[in-house]
């Protein structure tokens, strides 16, 4: 494992190794532990749980709670053994490696097509019917396979492309085909404002929405999660594991099946697609169904949660509009996010470059105590100083 | 700075003779150079990406976007993800509109990976064996749509944008500008050259960044597709930091196996470790652990079918 991953780019691996380290073994004590570890070893035996499933929305299909994004998995062995023990739904996209991960799946679904809900996604840049039409097309020849049970628009980041009329046509033209059986979005940015403009789409045109959704939520998400779920728009939840910082302390216990079952907890949610690369990621995802949430669980996350506290800058630069002087905090935050985050002194000095003196952390001097406040709690102020010390 | 070295002679550098200023100044302007060199590195990948135009007709719009590992998921979504096991650092993407149609443009994307093997590594998730190779960098290949490279530690991309297609040449053109701009090491991973054995499909190379094979314990490695007697197969190659390391994912795969109910046979000798067994994701398999690797075939005709595959592997590897 390479040092310096990323935060909110971080991959569920770096997430394990946050350091939970004295944290989860004050939480748990003796035999959990023994097995916490010992699951967490690929090499152990493993019974693989009864699949548990929910409902999607409207669509009525039936999926299991912890289903596959295929994103990042090089190797259809993995994905086809998900399939092997119940797992009923996979989540790909035209766009992912240039369609090779659709090929990938493919060999996955070989023999076990009418057994698998496959979702797919156009290409975030289409919008024409002649684009739909030709990504969809495109999409089945790959994935060997003569229909996509859900075809999902790809990263929306507003309202607007919900209303796109040739969009539309190109979709219901598909589903005239039989290419297709249901229609769904994709958004990782003003999931409110995409989500409730699905409910508030008179047409009700699209059936499922694929969120990022995790327990650094806020409420605004939470609420319009629920809304979307009470008009029968199916939830698939992605980014079920928050990000964070990777370290070099090495926790034996996973704070992220702890932040799945924290997703699951919410029954607005029907399913979640953790991107698996691996048996060992494919078996410790897998045995989450079932699993209630726990003490144990919640503990987890909000030592998990306090230990990124102190780190965990959202960027969302409201922070800048009281500050005086016009520091730019939020960058300065990420460049030091960089440092020691990611240990990439490099990128951490290049991004703090690009911020003009005038607003960097040398301008705090000037005050005699910092006013700028943080809506998360941050202590602005220890942060500006460290950003000095680190990166002047 | 050498002109106020060499016309703002203060009283106290009047006794410091000509050849000590020239050495001075050459001092100086080393030691600047490689800073700057440093600095080019770390801070200039917009640079790398040619203005105003990458190829005749196509100009830039706006100005170029630098997304970080932060960021990466607004430029690409959740394939952002992929990228992060290479070491990814930086990503530099431009838009080059046809002057004519404006609509119809090529997006350029410059990606800063951690290594040659890493950029390898990224550029081959996308690489198919029946691609061809086109001589640009290190290797890229071209299609109506798109045009991929990559180049020391940097991965290129180009996508048609607005259209199906975008003209060969255009690609051609933006990809050599940009080519131009990058380090000029035009050199392959020296993993590869271990894989140039006969069976081995040409091209069809990849370098796994994480859990090859889908095992987590092999943390990472190479892997290509390979015909045997008619019968397809793979190959593959873990490097680790040290024997013992080596020897500890072998142990775990062989601990793996064992525990799945799997068919195993486990040969030590003084001169060799190798298992031979049945995999319950990849049928048949040899693995043999030498030194600081661990080289095996998988989807094997019978167990011992990989072998002399395995064995000709071994011998093109550094010791071995």
């Amino acid at each position: 494992m390479r040092k310096g991953k990323g935060f909110s780019g971080m991959n569920r691996r770096e997430f394990l190794k946050f350091g939970l380290v004295g944290t989860t073994s004050a939480l748990l004590a003796g035999n959990t532990v023994a097995e916490a570890i010992g699951q967490y070893a690929s090499s152990e035996p493993f019974a693989f749980p009864k699949p548990v499933y929910r409902t999607l929305g409207r669509t009525g299909m039936k999926i299991t709670v912890v289903s596959f994004g295929a994103m990042l998995t090089p190797e259809a062995e993995v994905i086809r053994t998900a399939f092997e023990h119940g797992v009923n739904y996979v989540d790909t996209a035209r766009k992912y490696m240039d369609g090779k991960n659709e090929g990938i799946v493919a060999k996955a679904l070989k023999g076990r097509r009418d057994k698998v809900h496959v979702a797919t996604k156009t290409l975030p840049t289409s919008r024409s019917k002649g684009d739909i039409i030709r990504d969809v097309e495109t999409s089945l020849r790959t994935l060997e396979t003569d229909y996509v049970d859900i075809i999902q628009l790809h990263n929306l980041t507003g309202k607007e492309r919900i209303f796109i009329p040739e969009t539309r046509e190109a979709l219901v033209r598909l589903r005239e085909q039989g290419k297709v059986r249901f229609f769904g979005v994709t958004t990782h940015k003003n999931q409110p404002e995409v989500l409730n403009a699905l409910v508030d789409d008179p047409d009700r045109f699209f059936d499922t929405a694929l969120v990022a959704y995790n327990f650094k939520s806020d409420n605004d998400t939470k609420e319009a999660i629920a809304r979307a779920a009470q008009a029968k728009i199916g939830i698939i939840a992605m980014k079920t594991q928050a990000g964070g910082y990777a370290t070099d302390a090495l926790g034996p216990i996973s704070p992220h099946q702890a932040a799945l079952k924290w997703v699951l907890r919410n029954t607005n949610i029907t399913t979640t697609i953790p991107g698996m690369r691996d048996m060992a990621e494919l078996r410790e995802d897998i045995a989450v169904m079932g699993m209630p949430f726990e003490y144990a669980d919640e503990r987890i996350l909000q030592r998990y949660s306090a230990a990124v506290e102190p780190y965990y800058c959202h960027f969302c630069g409201k922070c800048e509009k009281t500050c005086p002087k016009g520091v730019e905090i939020s960058t300065i935050n990420r460049s030091l996010m960089y440092a020691e985050g990611y240990k990439s002194h490099g990128l951490a000095l290049s991004t703090y470059r690009e911020i003009p003196v005038s607003a960097s952390a040398s301008a705090c001097l000037d005050c005699a105590a910092c006013v700028a406040r943080c809506v998360n709690g941050l202590d602005i102020e220890t942060k500006m100083r460290r950003a000095r010390k680190v990166l002047a | 700075m050498l002109r106020k070295l060499t016309h703002n002679s203060s009283p106290g550098a009047q006794g410091i003779s000509l050849w000590k200023y020239g050495f001075f100044s050459v001092i100086v302007l080393c030691t600047l150079c490689a800073s700057a060199a440093v600095c080019a590195e770390e801070s200039s990948i917009e640079k790398v990406l040619p203005a105003p135009r990458c190829a005749e007709g196509w100009i830039m719009e706006e100005k170029v976007a630098l997304y970080s590992k932060d960021t990466l998921f607004e430029r690409i979504n959740g394939e952002a993800e992929l990228y992060f096991p290479y070491g990814f650092e930086v990503l530099a993407s431009a838009r080059y509109a046809n002057r004519e149609n404006p609509q119809v443009a090529v997006e350029a994307d410059v990606y800063r990976m951690g290594s040659l093997l890493d950029a390898f590594g990224i550029y081959a998730n996308y690489r198919r064996a029946d691609n061809g190779a086109l001589k640009i960098g290190a290797e890229g290949f071209v299609s109506p749509s798109q045009l991929l490279f990559y180049q020391d530690r940097y991965f290129v991309k180009l996508q048609a944008s607005g259209a199906l297609s975008v003209e060969e040449e255009v690609f051609l053109s933006c990809a050599r500008a940009v080519s131009q701009n990058l380090p000029s090491n035009l050199s392959q991973p020296k993993e590869l050259v271990y894989f140039m054995l006969p069976a081995v499909v040409q091209r069809s190379e990849r370098y796994i960044a994480q859990s090859l094979l889908g095992y987590a314990f092999f943390r990472k490695g190479l892997i290509a597709d390979a015909i045997l007697e008619g019968e397809p197969l793979k190959v593959f190659m873990v490097p680790e930091e040290s024997v013992n390391a080596a020897r500890k994912a072998f142990d775990q795969y062989h601990g793996y196996l064992k525990a799945s109910g799997q068919e195993v046979q486990l040969t030590e000798t003084p001169d060799m470790t190798f298992i031979s067994a049945v995999d319950p994701l990849y049928k048949n398999v040899y693995i043999e652990h030498s030194g600081r690797y661990l080289i095996g075939a998988v989807n094997l005709k019978t167990t011992s079918s990989g072998k002399q595959l395995v064995e000709q592997l071994r011998k093109r590897l550094p010791g071995q």
